[in-house]
């Protein structure tokens, strides 16, 4: 059922029509001692109506940076250059109060600890209806009852008591329930989910992914999901995109990313996950860590890791480029490719 | 790295440990209740469940960070106390704890090389460094390290140093809670790796405390799943995980999600763990249990041995898996109709 559902969606996506949410050649740089450093580098990606982009990659490796530059919310210091579209508005350079309006409202975010993106000491309701009332106006009740619509569309039980409640209340599931119906109370058309479920029991994680899934079949919502875990991104993503050191360098569909990984650091990150239940496979870590901003190998940045390393890695930095129907690749080695025509 | 004592000295023993707290209100919440628990000499042994099951309280009291409301903890045949300001005796100082969170447990503004000597020293043992050093190779960290502050370093490799400082009392017992969870997926298997070699290599005994049983299975010998303060399953990790018996320790093996680009989402487990201050009547689990019948509520199983070492507080335990192949772990390949249902109590 998933795979059918998530192959029209993949031919929304290669539709002519305009996508939503269209991200090219972004970058970030802080400026360092030495002139401009970057943090993310030529980064593309494209999102339509009712999608999940999956993006992968270590602690560091720029999903978060992404995120927040679509969201105009960089720390002071950085800079971001290149294009984001949101709906063909150029978001890059636009003012202020102009990304104040889209966020929220247009392009809502859920962040890794809902324990520190709820504020302690005012009520659930508060943090709700004060947002609905900024971005559309409602009067008190009505904000009051639209509050308790959400908390039950996100299945927080007894939707009117826990308006009343402090997050402190709430076990960590269900606050990001309720971070997740402040997100959704605008009916943004975008949701970026940063590590939505890195912080929860593995149970509450899987309740979380069935709620996404469902306000994506339901409301046509387009996600973009980041994560660590390889896992999380293969249940929900319809394309994913693995990152490393700022750059993309793998993105295709999720089949073809995670069900037949090329990059040598996509398949790295998939070895070092516990396997399937009932598998008996170890799992492998990544040896080394990755490279700190500035600080970049020459070449290909992954190569002082990589198994499938050539000479030439060490002094060519690879593009990415266009392998196979709707995959993008950044690695001349190609391994997939080595060890089938053997 | 030195011998560890003879492995019967070294042995940690929980002996219907019971740890509770009192609310404000006066309210006894038992957050363990009665818990027998045995950590051989290089032996690793994975305590798993999710947030508030009581495994962290477990943890804390088996080094003597929480008192005992009963039972008993020895280690090496001496009994492990809670301890004030004193020192610790020296006969527990093998026996050490390793936090979950590597930015909070180092001191972030003193040199790495000096918090390896620190626990040196308190160990009795001359801080050169030559020792530094060794401790730094046996985490495989490059000597350098010794000169660096703890915010240089990545989550990994802090926890890393974290395990080296662990190591500088020459520890023959490490307590390790949730040592992975803060770090990303790569950086945990690197973990997960180290603290298996270093179990090889040095013969010292691991209690692994986690919520992610996919991960404890890389390292681990035994597992203990836990579940509003009391193992409901324990036994040797292959069995366990070929065929769990319990309905809890089934979910828990079914909400990992799997890589394999399929998109399908694990099964979770509706509802919460309950308030430990008011547990549920009978089973303490059969309000979330896929498979309680109207006794679970009223009758506490008792441990029932399904054969093996493996140990499971089911009334309905002994039942052949088969009628059940809806919980099996394969659980995370359900057809979607089948996920529907199993939400559809939420």
């Amino acid at each position: 059922m998933s795979v059918t559902r998530s192959s029209t969606t993949d031919e929304l996506a290669a539709d002519t029509k305009t996508p939503l949410l269209e991200v090219e050649g972004l970058s970030v740089t802080r400026r360092d001692r030495r002139g401009r450093v970057s943090l993310v580098d030529e980064v593309h990606l494209a999102l339509a109506r009712g999608e999940v982009l999956g993006v992968c990659g270590e602690s560091g490796s720029g999903k978060t940076l992404t995120s927040l530059a679509v969201l105009g919310l960089l720390p002071a210091g950085l800079r971001a250059t290149g294009s984001i579209r949101y709906q063909g508005e150029e978001l890059v350079g636009a003012s202020r109060r102009r990304l104040r309006t889209l966020r929220g409202r247009e392009i809502a975010v859920v962040w890794q600890d809902p324990s520190t993106s709820l504020h302690p000491l005012l009520s659930v309701g508060i943090q709700i209806t004060e947002h609905v009332r900024y971005h559309l106006g409602l009067d008190a009740a009505t904000a009051e009852r639209r509050a308790i619509e959400l908390l039950d569309s996100v299945r927080v039980p007894d939707p009117a008591s826990a308006l009343r409640a402090r997050p402190h209340e709430f076990s960590g599931g269900l606050r990001q329930r309720i971070a997740l119906a402040i997100a959704l109370a605008c009916e943004p058309k975008i949701l970026l989910a940063d590590e939505p479920t890195t912080s929860l029991d593995l149970t509450v994680q899987a309740e979380i992914l069935h709620l996404l899934r469902d306000l994506v079949d339901e409301r046509q919502l387009a996600v973009v999901l980041i994560s660590h875990d390889l896992g999380v991104v293969s249940s929900l993503a319809d394309r994913v995109q693995v990152m490393y050191a700022g750059r993309i360098v793998e993105s295709g569909r999720r089949s073809q990313v995670i069900g037949a990984p090329r990059h040598p650091y996509t398949r790295a990150l998939l070895a070092a996950l516990p396997g399937s239940a009932g598998a008996q496979s170890r799992i492998r870590p990544i040896p080394g860590s990755p490279p700190l901003p500035g600080h970049l190998p020459n070449g290909c940045a992954f190569h002082p890791r990589c198994a499938f390393a050539v000479p030439s890695c060490g002094s060519e930095r690879p593009n990415l480029v266009s392998v196979e129907d709707s995959v993008l690749l950044a690695c001349p080695v190609d391994p997939f490719l080595a060890s089938a025509s053997k | 790295m030195s011998a560890p004592s003879s492995p019967q000295q070294s042995v940690l023993h929980l002996d219907n440990v019971e740890v509770t707290y009192h609310r404000r209100d006066g309210a006894a919440v038992r957050a363990v209740r009665g818990v027998d628990l045995v950590v051989h000499a290089g032996e690793v042994v994975g305590l798993v469940g999710e947030s508030g099951c009581g495994k962290s309280s477990l943890g804390r009291a088996a080094v003597g960070l929480e008192k005992l409301a009963a039972g008993s903890v020895t280690f090496g045949g001496k009994p492990v106390q809670t301890l004030g300001r004193r020192a610790r005796p020296a006969a527990l100082r093998s026996l050490q704890l390793l936090f979950q969170d590597p930015y909070s447990s180092l001191n972030p503004r003193r040199k790495i090389g000096h918090q390896l000597a620190d626990g040196l020293r308190a160990s009795g043992e001359a801080a050169t460094s030559a020792r530094i050093f060794e401790l730094l190779a046996m985490v495989a960290m490059p000597a350098s390290a010794a000169d660096r502050y703890p915010h240089e370093f990545s989550g990994g490799q802090r926890q890393r140093l974290a395990i080296g400082r662990a190591l500088a009392a020459k520890p023959s017992m490490l307590v390790a809670d949730e040592p992975v969870s803060a770090l990303d997926a790569s950086a945990r298997a690197a973990i997960v790796t180290l603290l298996g070699e270093l179990r090889d290599e040095t013969g010292i005994g691991l209690l692994l405390i986690s919520h992610d049983l996919g991960v404890v299975r890389q390292v681990a010998q035994r597992i203990a799943v836990m579940y509003l303060g009391k193992i409901v399953e324990s036994g040797p990790i292959d069995a366990l995980w070929r065929d769990p018996r319990h309905p809890y320790t089934k979910a828990l093996i079914a909400a990992a999600p799997v890589a394999d680009g399929a998109g399908r989402i694990p099964v979770g487990l509706a509802g919460e763990v309950p308030n430990p201050s008011d547990p549920p009547p009978g089973c303490s689990f059969h309000p979330r249990c896929p498979i309680a019948e109207a006794q679970c509520a009223t009758t506490d199983p008792p441990p029932l041995a399904v054969g093996g070492d493996q140990v499971a507080r089911c009334l309905f335990a002994l039942r052949s898996s088969e009628n059940e192949s809806l919980h099996e772990p394969a659980g995370a390949s359900f057809p979607a109709e089948d996920v529907t249902r199993s939400r559809v109590r939420d």
